[in-house]
């Protein structure tokens, strides 16, 4: 799939280093109309200070991305799937549009050298060499004007400032009188800069192409450098009268386009649904999010405009502003409570007890803690806020997107010893997000001394008292066991005599250490693994086996392969089993119907194999009254406490369910139509996968994590192609060409055979079979995906390459 | 029907793979006089090959079964070779061998013992075994008796006990310990269940085995049509000799373990003695 992205900036690059990350078989190119990469717009302020430092804010892009620059989209051609610049045509499957916005200026300033916006690295440039000896006039108030206002009194070049401002406010209508009087006294203190309220340009004097002289409704200023930060349109010219547009494009939840194949995020897009426009990065990085998910295929995830926290930090002051989404700034019944000491000022905007904004100079509230009181719609007291119990214990909040407080950063740079801000990456992403606060978090960095001893000393401490904790509550998860199911005998003693009786002391331990790395727990697990096997008896298991081959239960349980898995499995209390039961026919029955009855809420039904639904189920039937395969299955799975579907045909059928599905043959999933059966397809499936899954299951009262398919993430979050053995020869384009050839005797990629590792998601290329002997690409057959269900007895089961193209996520 | 006549039906039959239904009509003297056998589940497997390309009959025809898996996927394939005349290398001829005829092994060692066995020899009643006595036994049916040193024997012993008197055990599970219609001696159970324990571990390695040149086992990976696709195993001097290794251990097991006690069994249970 070819993904062309429009944009230059922090979105963009978030977007294909997204895709790169989640789906490298996709060809990803953005296409931008700046003459540098993309940089962080965050750090224009830096730019102006130091035009050559462009390097410095780069963003670091995937290096197979294609980097397509100097190239202004006018057009697209939604019927060929085409964009146009100027001179060239790109061709997309999927368009993201992440174009953001263009600033607005008062007066038309093309060809006027001493007027500028505020938004490029050009303007920077434009900016920094205009304004020696001149007066600049700022026009505008919100954040960007003050942030630029702040930057330029720290240069000597300025003669003098000027801030323009249409209205009586900084920063926001909303700021309290003492707040605004408090920041205004901070910028004037630089006798160089004014701020005139009420005031706007009336009209202006032009000489060829330099303005000479402006006028406002408080004066004239002479020899001016005139700024406008007084706003921004989305930057959407090249879509209008071509995708639906209102002041951006309209995108609905998913961001998606009135054209399927174009998304559109950031600045560009407007939310149908509530006109929302993002503003921030951390919303355009959650809409970019929303959108490459849905362009990978999961149409679940949805953009939800959440509280923002943001914050200005300028010089002298540090500004922080908690917004909730439904904020109304006219709204009559809006309470203002401020609490003020010296240069701090906390102003809370409450609504019927409820708190919609805060705005904070200075201050060192939990801003996450504001959040959560917003997020859940709690009551505020005023009594408690005036109490000021909301203070963070870690310190004032430096990454405003990940949420990481002053001590907490210098906690963890302590602990891991990072010296510098490419350390700390691996540890914490502060200031990693939008990266406005890279600059703060860097100067915590170099203000806080380490020593790598003391930090090995701090971490080996919260790692083991993290660890006590977790062995503790796993602890208590077995004791729950132990307590559960009397009648079941077994104890830790009698199990380790069957094991001495086996022989198989030595392999269990062995076998233990490899399903706790499996379970990607750390080694210190192993002892509860182990207690956790020796309790597996407890719980009660129903297996059905319905339109099988007994493949699973046979690499599993059948006594024919009596490996340690199998072994362990003995002691599940495996209730009712077609294949291992010596009762048959009516015990078997009543066996069944007594765990029904008496562990009703209590057992774990795993299932083998399709449910034929075709010809009303009768393709199966099972017991004496000739019970349908999918009668018995609602029936027992009805009152479960869960449902495991075991291998590729209960998962969705399998090979039964392959083309033509002559018995209507679907999934365990699809048959009940529930949502919450946890797959474990396979064929068969890897016996260490059930285990671990049922080992997670009894540690610690739930399934392991789940990934969309509803397979545990530690056994299907592979590809197999990613961990083969044979990976490092594709790199090498080293390929099996024809069966017995020279590469097929030297262990080469079977890619080129037909092998589908890409297109699998399965830890086989880890684990192995039996007993790690070896796998279907150690035999040089190369795998076929058998655990992607049908489809791999439609497509994968050969040998032989996907079609181009064919390949579908 | 006679109104003396009675119909039982069993449904699920269990210890087999697939759906199996038994009816059958018995006499005033519990004789069967009918019988139907029918298969209750029905795949279309044949339907789905339909229409393919003959190369990739073996692995949908291998899903046939789990347990005879693969049998399936070499017969498919053998069968396309078959059809166009195709003529596979010698040395893939081998392969394919070896690999069935391990299964073959393992197939019949675990019938035997493990699903069979147990019908014939009484578990508890080895614990009364005089372990000398038994270790002397044994020596009637072999010349060296697999395992059979007196204090083999009597460590197996000790090892039944703590396994019986452990309870619950799925193995164990289920038997008619102590019926009199068993007829081994003390001593004959405990040399049979000595190696009933041993048979455990053998067929672990021939699983081993199988998987070394066919990638896994169930539903192996490693035949197309024209030849077998584990060049490199079979070429590999280390995989040969592990192969080798299991082989020559089962052999030894079979010649002084399975054929000994099924001669045994054979003897004791003789419809005349």
């Amino acid at each position: 799939m070819r993904i062309v992205i429009v944009g230059g900036g922090i979105a963009a690059v978030y977007i294909a280093n997204t895709l790169m990350e989640r789906d490298g078989t996709s060809e990803v190119v953005i296409v931008s109309d700046e003459e540098h990469p993309p940089y962080d717009r965050i750090h224009l302020c830096k730019l102006v200070e130091d035009c050559n430092c462009v390097d410095s804010i780069e963003l670091e892009l995937h290096p197979k991305v294609r980097l397509e620059l100097n190239q202004k989209i006018d057009s697209i051609d939604t019927e060929q799937k085409r964009i146009f610049s100027e001179n060239a045509a790109y061709h997309y499957d999927k368009l993201i549009i992440a174009t953001g916005s263009r600033p607005k200026s008062l007066f038309d300033i093309s060809g006027i050298e001493n007027a500028a916006t505020f938004r490029s690295q050009k303007d920077c440039e434009q900016i920094a060499q205009g304004m020696i000896g001149k007066n600049v006039v700022i026009v505008g108030a919100g954040p960007i004007a003050l942030e630029l206002l702040d930057t330029l009194m720290r240069s000597d070049a300025p003669k003098s400032i000027t801030l323009l401002v249409r209205k009586g406010y900084l920063y926001s209508a909303s700021i309290s009188r003492e707040g605004l009087a408090l920041i205004q006294g901070i910028f004037e203190a630089d006798p160089r800069v004014r701020i005139q309220f009420n005031d706007q340009i009336t009209d202006k004097e032009i000489q060829g192409n330099r303005i000479s002289k402006i006028v406002t409704k408080g004066g004239e200023i002479g020899d001016p450098f005139v700024i406008f930060g007084v706003g921004i349109d989305p930057n959407i010219p090249f879509a209008r009268g071509i995708l639906e547009c209102g002041r951006g494009i309209l995108v609905d939840a998913r961001m998606c386009t009135s054209d399927e194949n174009i998304y559109c995020v950031g600045e560009a897009a407007q939310l149908r649904e509530g006109g929302f426009v993002a503003g921030r990065v951390k919303e355009c990085i959650l809409q970019a999010d929303v959108a490459v998910a849905h362009l990978l295929g999961d149409a679940n995830s949805l953009f939800k405009e959440e509280v923002s926290i943001d914050g200005l930090k300028v010089g002298s002051f540090l500004f922080a502003d908690v917004t909730a989404t439904d904020f109304d700034p006219n709204d009559k019944e809006n309470e203002n409570i401020l609490i003020s000491h010296g240069d701090r000022i906390d102003q809370y905007i409450v609504n019927h007890d409820r708190l919609k904004r805060f705005i904070g100079i200075n201050t060192n509230i939990d801003l996450l803690a504001l959040k959560r009181l917003i997020e859940t719609d709690s009551p505020i007291d005023a009594a408690y806020l005036y109490s000021n119990r909301l203070m963070s214990e870690y310190g004032k909040l430096i990454c405003s997107c990940e949420g990481v407080h002053e001590l907490e950063l210098v906690d963890i740079i302590r602990e891991n010893a990072v010296t510098s801000f490419a350390d700390l990456k691996e540890f914490s992403k502060a200031g990693r997000t939008c990266g406005r606060c890279k600059q703060d978090v860097c100067a915590i960095i170099s203000a806080t001394p380490v020593d790598p001893a003391e930090a090995a000393r701090l971490r080996a401490e919260k790692e083991a008292a993290a660890q006590a904790a977790e062995l503790e509550k796993v602890r208590s998860r077995i004791e729950k066991y132990n307590r559960l199911h009397p009648r079941n005998q077994l104890n830790v003693e009698n199990f380790h005599e069957a094991l001495e009786s086996f022989e198989m002391s030595r392999e269990f331990n062995r076998w233990v250490s490899m399903i706790t790395a499996s379970m990607h727990l750390h080694p210190q697990f192993e002892e509860v693994v182990e207690e956790g096997v020796t309790q597996l008896n407890k719980i009660p298991i129903i297996w059905l086996e319905l339109a099988d081959c007994t493949g699973n239960s046979e690499a599993f349980i059948k006594t024919s392969h009596p490996k340690v898995d199998d072994l362990i499995l003995k002691y599940i209390s495996l209730d009712y089993h077609e294949l291992l039961m010596a009762a048959a026919g009516d015990q078997s029955e009543s066996a069944l119907e007594n765990i029904l009855r008496n562990d009703s809420g209590k057992y774990l039904l795993i299932v083998e194999g399709a449910v034929p639904l075709g010809m009303d189920g009768k393709f199966l039937r099972i017991g004496p009254k000739g019970e349908t395969g999918v009668d018995l299955l609602r029936r027992v799975a009805k009152n479960a406490a869960a449902v495991m579907a075991v291998g590729s045909c209960a998962y969705d059928g399998g090979v039964v369910a392959a083309a033509p599905n002559p018995t209507g043959a679907v999934g365990v999933a699809e048959a009940l139509g529930r949502a919450d059966i946890i797959n474990l397809p396979g064929c068969p499936t890897n016996p260490i996968n059930i285990v671990g899954t049922l080992l997670q299951y009894i540690m610690f009262d739930e399934f392991p994590k789940l990934d969309a398919n509803n397979r545990p993430e530690w056994a299907y979050g592979f590809r197999v192609h990613d961990n083969c053995e044979r990976r490092g020869h594709y790199d090498a384009d080293e390929f099996v060409r024809e069966w017995g050839d020279e590469g097929a005797k030297k262990g080469w990629c079977l890619f080129e055979m037909g092998c589908k590792g890409p297109y699998a998601d399965l830890n086989c290329s880890l684990v192995k079979f039996n007993e790690g002997t070896s796998w279907p690409v150690q035999a040089g057959h190369g795998c076929f995906a058998c655990g992607q269900g049908k489809i791999a007895f439609d497509s994968y089961a050969n040998n032989r390459k996907l079609p181009e193209g064919t390949h579908e996520e | 029907m006679k109104s003396e006549t009675k119909k039982i039906i069993i449904d699920p039959i269990t210890r087999i793979e697939g759906h199996l239904r038994i009816e059958v009509e018995i006499d005033e003297n519990n004789v069967i006089t009918e019988a139907w056998a029918s298969g209750q589940l029905f795949r279309g497997i044949e339907t789905i090959l339909r229409g393919r390309d003959p190369r990739d009959s073996g692995l949908i025809a291998q899903r046939i079964c789990g347990v005879c898996t693969n049998v399936h996927y070499r017969a498919s394939i053998s069968a396309v070779e078959a059809a166009y005349g195709i003529e596979i290398p010698r040395n893939a001829e081998i392969i394919r061998n070896l690999v069935t005829l391990s299964l073959f092994v393992q197939d019949h060692i675990v019938h035997y013992y493990h699903l069979h066995s147990l019908d014939f020899v009484d578990v508890t009643g080895a614990l009364a075994a005089d372990c000398t006595k038994a270790a002397k036994d044994a020596q009637m049916w072999s010349e060296h008796p697999y395992r059979n040193s007196d204090g083999h024997l009597e460590a197996i012993k000790e090892k039944l006990e703590g396994f019986v008197n452990a309870g619950r055990l799925g193995l164990f599970a289920n038997g008619y310990w102590g019926h009199d219609a068993y007829r081994l001696s003390p001593e004959e159970n405990l040399v049979h269940m000595n190696h009933y324990l041993e048979a455990l571990r053998i067929q672990r390695e021939l699983s081993k085995a199988v998987a070394i040149f066919a990638g896994k086992t169930p539903h192996p990976q490693n035949l197309v049509v024209g030849g077998v696709t584990s060049v490199a195993d079979m070429l590999n001097p280390q995989r040969l000799n592990d192969f080798l290794f299991i082989i020559k251990e089962v052999r030894d097991f079979i010649e002084r373990a399975y054929i000994p006690d099924t001669l045994m069994l054979v003897n004791a249970y003789r419809d005349s003695r």
